[in-house]
């Protein structure tokens, strides 16, 4: 789930770690914690995917042999302009080396991987600028007249306090406009970032206001909510038209108000949140459907900024691609170009992922290029077909074990219940001894990261 | 701590006849298996290597072993990995 991602005002440098054995993930990520890294972990494709969209990672390390397919499926997924990538594997064959030498942007690692290798992965993603200024793509990228209007509004909209509504399709970059503006605005907080959809339905009040110690079972300790996190920041409320009605009154409140009161407490407490939403929807068709307040819709797009798909805008398609490829040959030393014809194509495609799929198609010719000419083929671009899952569902694939069934199983109703182990054994139908056994097992005790990344 | 999916043990070495000779793929299987396995090892021990002033000076000697023996291992089982998988080819 990604359910609330801090942005630091000053970047720690990223890891995401993509591996299924959990006794290395553990260790791995401890160890790049001591490097002053921030660790994401996944256990599957699947997973991985979730953590890639709209975040950027300095370093990605991937296990070639995951449960569900091939690491080296993850490479479309990666920015790899920003991220350096290294497959690692405890299964080298001939092919998979010949794949990942073809591939100048990743390292190649067969396991064991030296502790002292390791340590070289992270010095040298440290000695690297950090990615997460991912709106440099809007600072720096030159663009036709609809971007350099969208440059423009954010530039002119980030240093006042209007609260700004952001509607486009996906891929069109929503979550990279709410970084610039948080970047841009100077503000000295950190922003941030809410899936509005996949907040717990029985916790939200306390997740993004927080919560008094005892204010309910399993309350154990005061907490602060994402408004309080957010303070003297950005609070980016993505996919807002998801949002339960019912929280969509107590947000309306706290805006108006600027003060926001724990669950459980007494007393009002001030903050100073710049507000910015994001939806993929029509706002006045949800309002219309009945899943937007329309008094919160006007309150939350005090300043609308609305992201056209790529495909209305073909004078950005050739800028974009060359972008993409200029920050690889960059990144990496090379000299590659599109080869003959290859922007007659990119600008008859209808680029229903929109800047998304253009970055990956770009990615994924730069990688399988022959010698310098980059060539695309949209026929290898098929999306993975997506399981569908979501904050209340669980899914799995045939053939998944009955241990890792069990595993995510507990872990995701878990993250449904907001780590609530009382609230979970019963729902399950287990004691919350077992519960605590499970995770000691899974190694998860303590790692709320691991909860989150369930859902 | 559960670590990369439990294989199935081999029904001997060969998995078809006991004492009988092993097939390439099942060399390969077991040579992942112990790859993991060492990764995860190394690893661990290289968490516990970076803590170790925070243990008992009595036990930091074990600690910093744990270490060394490990990556003589992984040195050794590269080397094995390589005369075996060259012998299967």
């Amino acid at each position: 789930m990604k359910s609330s991602k801090p942005i630091p005002s000053t970047p720690r440098h990223s890891l995401l770690i993509v591996d299924d054995d959990v006794g290395f993930v553990h260790a791995a990520a401890e160890i790049a914690r001591q490097n002053g890294f921030a660790v994401t972990t996944a256990s599957s494709i699947e997973q991985a995917i979730s953590c890639l969209e709209g975040s950027q990672f300095d370093l990605a390390l991937i296990d070639l042999t995951l449960p569900d397919g091939n690491g080296m499926d993850l490479l479309d997924h990666v920015d790899l302009a920003g991220t350096q990538t290294v497959l690692v594997t405890g299964k080298p064959t001939l092919e998979s080396a010949l794949q990942a030498v073809r591939t100048p942007v990743v390292d190649y690692l067969v396991k064991p991987l030296q502790i002292e290798r390791y340590q070289e992965l992270l010095d040298d993603a440290q000695r690297r600028r950090p990615i997460v200024e991912a709106s440099d793509t809007w600072r720096d990228m030159a663009g036709g007249s609809s971007l350099q209007k969208i440059k423009d509004a954010i530039r002119r909209v980030a240093k006042t306090d209007a609260s700004v509504l952001i509607v486009g399709e996906s891929g069109t970059g929503k979550e990279l406009v709410a970084r610039a503006l948080h970047e841009e605005s100077g503000r000295t907080g950190v922003m941030i970032a809410v899936n509005s959809g996949a907040v717990p339905p029985d916790l939200p009040a306390s997740q993004l206001f927080g919560h008094e110690k005892g204010s309910f079972t399993g309350a154990i300790s005061r907490h602060a909510g994402f408004f309080e996190q957010a303070h003297g920041g950005t609070l980016f409320l993505d996919e807002i038209t998801e949002m339960p009605l019912h929280l969509q009154v107590h947000l309306l409140r706290a805006l108006e108000s600027k003060c926001v009161r724990r669950v459980g407490g007494q007393v009002d407490i001030p903050v100073d949140v710049r507000v910015v939403s994001a939806t993929n929807r029509i706002p006045q068709q949800a309002i219309a459907d009945g899943r937007m307040r329309e008094d919160l819709f006007y309150r939350l797009s005090e300043f609308p900024l609305s992201l056209p798909p790529l495909r209305d805008r073909p004078e950005d398609i050739a800028i974009l691609a060359t972008t993409f490829l200029d920050r690889l040959n960059q990144r990496y030393g090379t000299r590659r170009a599109f080869a003959a014809g290859v922007m007659d194509r990119l600008l008859a495609h209808r680029w229903p992922g929109n800047i998304r799929e253009l970055r990956n198609l770009v990615q994924r010719g730069y990688i399988m290029a022959d010698g310098n000419r980059v060539d695309v083929d949209f026929q290898t671009q098929r999306p993975r077909e997506p399981i569908a899952e979501d904050a209340h569902s669980i899914t799995f694939r045939v053939g998944t074990t009955l241990d890792e069934i069990e595993r995510r199983v507990l872990l995701k109703t878990l993250a449904y219940h907001g780590n609530n182990k009382l609230k979970a054994a019963e729902v399950l139908g287990i004691s919350a001894k077992t519960i605590y056994n499970r995770l000691a097992r899974y190694g998860a005790a303590d790692d709320d990261a691991e909860i989150q990344d369930a859902n | 701590m559960p670590t990369k999916q439990q294989k199935p043990q081999p029904e001997s070495a060969a998995g078809s006849k006991p004492g009988g000779p092993a097939n390439a793929d099942q060399i390969a299987h077991a040579v992942h298996d112990l790859r993991n396995s060492m990764n995860t090892l190394l690893m661990n021990a290289a968490v516990l290597g970076a803590g170790a002033r925070n243990v008992p000076e009595s036990l930091r000697p074990f600690i910093e072993q744990i270490g060394k023996s490990g990556r003589r291992c992984s040195e050794d089982l590269t080397h094995l990995f390589e005369l075996v998988e060259n012998r299967t080819r």
